[in-house]
């Protein structure tokens, strides 16, 4: 009866809102995963039509099913979707879902955030999908390399489309990367120190932290390139100064680490799929956890490798060659793991099993080509040819599809609480094994036989005809495999058997959930002893349900999960997360109509929606916290933990942490696009230098200082009694926001005009970078002195005070970096 | 943070060195470093040979350390630690043998 009673109480707290309300306030992390991956799913759909448009194409010699114009949007569209709006948002979608349940808890760390990215990502979405419906889909390649989607090649808004749409999906994705690595080090059951996480985790943290890094890059890309179209500011252009391998460089420091983030949750479904399917633990744990991380910065040092043919000096091509080639070997540890693994084990042939072992083929050539293609005189050969076609869709389909498929009928009945049908299962995986040889296997061929890629017709005789077609049929018989999992997935979820809670004897955490998924996880939550907890404690479970373990009373209304120390796993507090909320939706509503102002080119009409999103930002921070401090609280086990409001080191000062190295990525790659155009650009030393405004430049930095310094005095007041920190942080705020003016003023006294020369465009969008900052910093000093008046900041709830110093120290540090750095090449020819 | 620079201490000096390698090349290529000689070598080819070896000198430093100093209370993570600080180690070492080749600006 108290068991019932607690689950009851527990689902009133943690359910969703009934009917359309609940759509747009939902918050909990199952839901926000499920939307990620069924929308994710229906952008593959729409993907793989295009590749059938595609190869139905290029079936035949001159064929006339498409011309040039619209063959250009269905190949851009289908890169697009599959590798931004579908791969990136399933990985995302699965780890939200998977990850609470598999670490023990009852939530993300930020729940709210995650129903944010959700809604950008849908946003952005269909944004591209509306102006292809339209015919004004981006059509000049999923990459979209300058000066081909310049203003000048691109005169109508395509380009326009995927700047903006991609952009908004991006923002989703850095907010992901950010709940993902913040929720694996901190939201985990007590007892787990990092190494008894489950396998996954470390490939998502892995991962996501990569997202956080690898993801700013292209953000900062498609920035530029968007201001330069909207208002001719040449950072590409290399008629003045700009460049376009500038573009180059931004778009593949993302693009290959961006392989790579699909690669590596993919083979996290294998390193959890196949101890299972094995029956037997993963051999070298540590050694794959290894190879993860080696691979994940690797990964960062490959991108040129997509600029083989550009001209780059030989000495750097070679830099680049032998990571290429070195990257394999992390690659190869974790292979040899697996097959230890299942050398060790008893491999039963079940449907998850068989999806590995087509990935194993068809990884191992992607692989091979991959190694083939990091050679630069081979590259240079097969360069831009259907080989690398051929090669991309090895590894993404071979390394990404395959594991995924092989997770979703793993954990299928987690999903759905059903078992699905074997027998259509199998047709599909034979369907799909078939068809996506049939399709890649032979276009190696056709582009070792020179046929470009990206052409939308070829002529008869050239020896191209028949392994397209081969292709083309491949390609058909591939989509028939999809339908047939498809089917198979709906006849689970409509007609298939209920499932029990652990069909596979399975003995991560995930599996002692009940079925079907409550809304909170788990009735109470567990204390972990071993990295495979379920085999350690054989009834766990059931122990869980009944109440046995942290957290096991309904407290106040609250959402209650364990946050730990991030190493040893030692309880650290409990984590109060927000319940369902508007302001995720709102916010991302408002953002979208900023970013359609910019797309229809409405500028001053993008300032009302920023606001918004800045009031409701505010609002968002000033939804949660408490006004009392609550003390130790019991958690169970007869143990007690502070709120996370009082801790040390809650998860929001780890967000702020992460959000701001996502932050100093973006500064870090326009300091490298500023450099890289004054090494490398032609047209340089510009005709005109900044000249730097000595009263101004002064003023700043003595401002930041000031600042700084003010700040202090702030905290240290706060820490001792929280009103008399009050003005202190007004008068900072103030500071700052003077700081800002000056910085302004010293940019614009500059006398650099920035639709000149791409060095007047740098400086501008340097200076603009670090008043925004500066702006930040200005409004969090002055959210934190609200806050203090209206009673939420105490000597033991210096959360805010604390992030807020992030913010005020990153600002003053980019600030004065942005200053030095704008005013050093004129530096000679100060004035007052 | 000690856990996170032991944990990430060698990957990150080889994502700082390999971009140091790439920047000098960049600019030593930019201002005609690949003309000007210092002996045998032009001073291109020693900046970037001098920089790689004492690279090669820091990281394997790192790695030195890190088998003094392992983690007595988690030896998984101290596996993991050396996995990194050697893939970082064999990283800079491979990934900067190219500064050893003759061409360098064509």
């Amino acid at each position: 009866m108290r068991a019932l009673n607690l689950h009851s109480d527990l689902d009133v707290i943690w359910r969703s809102r009934p009917g359309w309300r609940g759509v747009l306030t939902n918050v909990n992390h199952s839901d926000v995963g499920l939307r990620f991956m069924i929308t994710a799913c229906v952008y593959f759909a729409i993907g793989g039509i295009l590749s059938m448009m595609i190869r139905a194409q290029l079936a035949t010699p001159r064929s006339a099913f498409v011309g040039p114009e619209i063959y250009n949007q269905l190949f851009t569209m289908h890169g697009s979707l599959m590798m931004f709006l579908f791969a990136i948002p399933f990985i995302e979608g699965l780890a939200m879902f998977m990850l609470p349940k598999m670490l023990g808890a009852r939530d993300l760390a930020f729940p709210r955030l995650s129903a944010f990215g959700w809604w950008c990502y849908f946003f952005g979405g269909l944004i591209l999908i509306v102006a292809m419906a339209f015919g004004v889909a981006p059509d000049s390649g999923w990459f979209m390399y300058t000066p081909l989607s310049s203003k000048t090649y691109t005169p109508g808004i395509n380009s326009d489309v995927w700047l903006i749409g991609i952009t908004f999906v991006e923002i989703s994705a850095v907010c992901a990367a950010v709940e993902l690595v913040v929720s694996i080090l901190k939201v985990r059951a007590p007892g787990m120190p990092l190494s008894r996480m489950p396998i996954f985790a470390w490939y998502i943290l892995v991962t996501a932290g990569m997202m956080a890094v690898g993801f700013p890059p292209l953000i900062l890309a498609s920035i530029l390139l968007e201001i330069e179209r909207a208002f001719g500011w040449p950072f590409f252009d290399p008629t003045r100064g700009g460049s376009p391998l500038l573009w180059q460089h931004l778009f593949w420091l993302f693009g290959h680490p961006e392989v790579y983030i699909i690669f590596l949750p993919a083979a996290g479904v294998v390193s959890t799929v196949l101890p299972v399917m094995v029956r037997h633990p993963l051999i070298g744990y540590s050694w794959v956890v290894g190879s993860v991380l080696v691979l994940g910065f690797f990964s960062f040092g490959l991108w040129v490798h997509h600029m083989f043919a550009t001209g780059i000096p030989h000495l750097a091509l070679a830099f680049f060659s032998a990571a290429s080639a070195l990257v394999a070997v992390p690659t190869v540890v974790q292979l040899f793991a697996w097959l230890a693994t299942m050398w060790a084990g008893k491999p039963l042939l079940r449907l998850p099993m068989l999806y590995i072992a087509g990935f194993f083929f068809n990884f191992l050539l992607g692989g091979l080509t991959g190694v083939m293609l990091a050679i630069v005189p081979f590259n240079w050969q097969v360069h831009d040819t259907a080989f690398v076609t051929a090669h991309l869709h090895y590894v993404l389909i071979g390394g990404f599809l395959f594991p995924m498929l092989a997770g979703l009928y793993y954990w299928l009945p987690r999903l759905t609480a059903r078992l699905s049908h074997q027998i259509l299962g199998r047709l599909g995986f034979w369907l799909v094994f078939t068809g996506f040889n049939a399709t890649f296997l032979v276009m190696h061929v056709t582009g070792l036989l020179g046929m470009p890629r990206r052409v939308y017709t070829y002529q008869a005789g050239l020896g191209w005809d028949w392994p397209n077609l081969v292709s083309s049929i491949g390609s058909f018989i591939l989509a028939f495999g999809f339908a047939a999992v498809l089917i198979d997935v709906l006849l689970a979820i409509f007609l298939g058997k209920r499932s029990p809670r652990n069909p596979w004897r399975a003995n991560t955490l995930e599996w002692a959930v009940p079925v079907p998924t409550p809304s909170y996880n788990f009735g109470s939550l567990p204390h972990v002893e071993s990295r495979e907890p379920l085999d350690s404690h054989g009834k766990l479970a059931v122990s869980l349900a009944e109440g046995e373990g942290y957290l096991s009373r309904a407290r106040d209304n609250m959402r209650e999960t364990m946050g730990v120390s991030s190493a040893s796993g030692a309880v650290s507090e409990v984590i109060v997360v927000p319940g369902n909320s508007w302001l995720p939706f709102l916010t991302a509503a408002a953002t979208g109509v900023f970013f359609l102002a910019i797309l229809f080119g409405f500028y001053l009409s993008a300032i009302p929606p920023m606001l918004i999103v800045v009031a409701l930002v505010w609002r968002w921070a000033a939804d949660i916290g408490a006004k009392t401090d609550l003390g130790p609280l019991d958690i169970g086990m007869g143990q007690r933990a502070l709120a996370h409001h009082e801790s040390p080191d809650p998860p929001g000062w780890w967000g702020s942490i992460l959000t701001l190295v996502a932050n100093a990525t973006f500064f870090m790659s326009l300091l490298f696009g500023f450099a890289f155009l004054a090494t490398v650009a032609s047209g340089w030393p510009p005709p005109v230098l900044f000249q730097p405004s000595l009263i101004a430049g002064a003023v700043v930095i003595l401002g930041v200082s000031i600042a700084w310094i003010s700040e202090v005095i702030a905290l240290r007041r706060a820490a001792q009694e929280a009103r008399s920190a009050m003005f202190s942080y007004f008068i900072s705020a103030s500071v700052m926001a003077l700081v800002v003016v000056a910085l302004a003023i010293f940019a614009w006294r500059g006398g650099v005009d920035p639709s000149a020369h791409a060095y007047g465009a740098t400086i501008v969008f340097l200076a603009a970078y670090g008043c925004v900052h500066g702006v930040i910093a200005t409004l969090m000093l002055a959210f934190v002195g609200s806050r203090i008046a209206s009673g939420y900041v105490s000597p033991a709830r210096l959360l805010e005070p604390r992030v807020a110093r992030h913010w005020l120290r990153y600002g003053c540090a980019v600030i004065a970096i942005v200053a030095v750095v704008i005013a050093l090449p004129g530096g000679a020819t100060w004035r007052w | 943070m000690a856990l996170v620079i032991k944990l990430l201490g060698g990957l990150s000096l080889w994502a700082g060195g390999f971009s140091l390698l790439y920047a000098l090349h960049g600019y030593g290529c930019a201002v005609n470093w690949g003309q000007r000689t210092f002996g045998p070598f032009t001073q291109l080819g020693l900046a970037l040979l001098v920089s790689w070896l004492a690279l090669l000198s820091i990281t394997g430093l790192f790695v030195y350390v890190l088998h003094r100093q392992p983690m007595p209370t988690d030896p998984m993570l101290t596996r993991v630690a050396l996995i990194g600080a050697w893939g970082g180690l064999i990283g800079m070492l491979l990934t900067g043998a190219p500064v050893v080749l003759p061409a360098r600006c064509l």
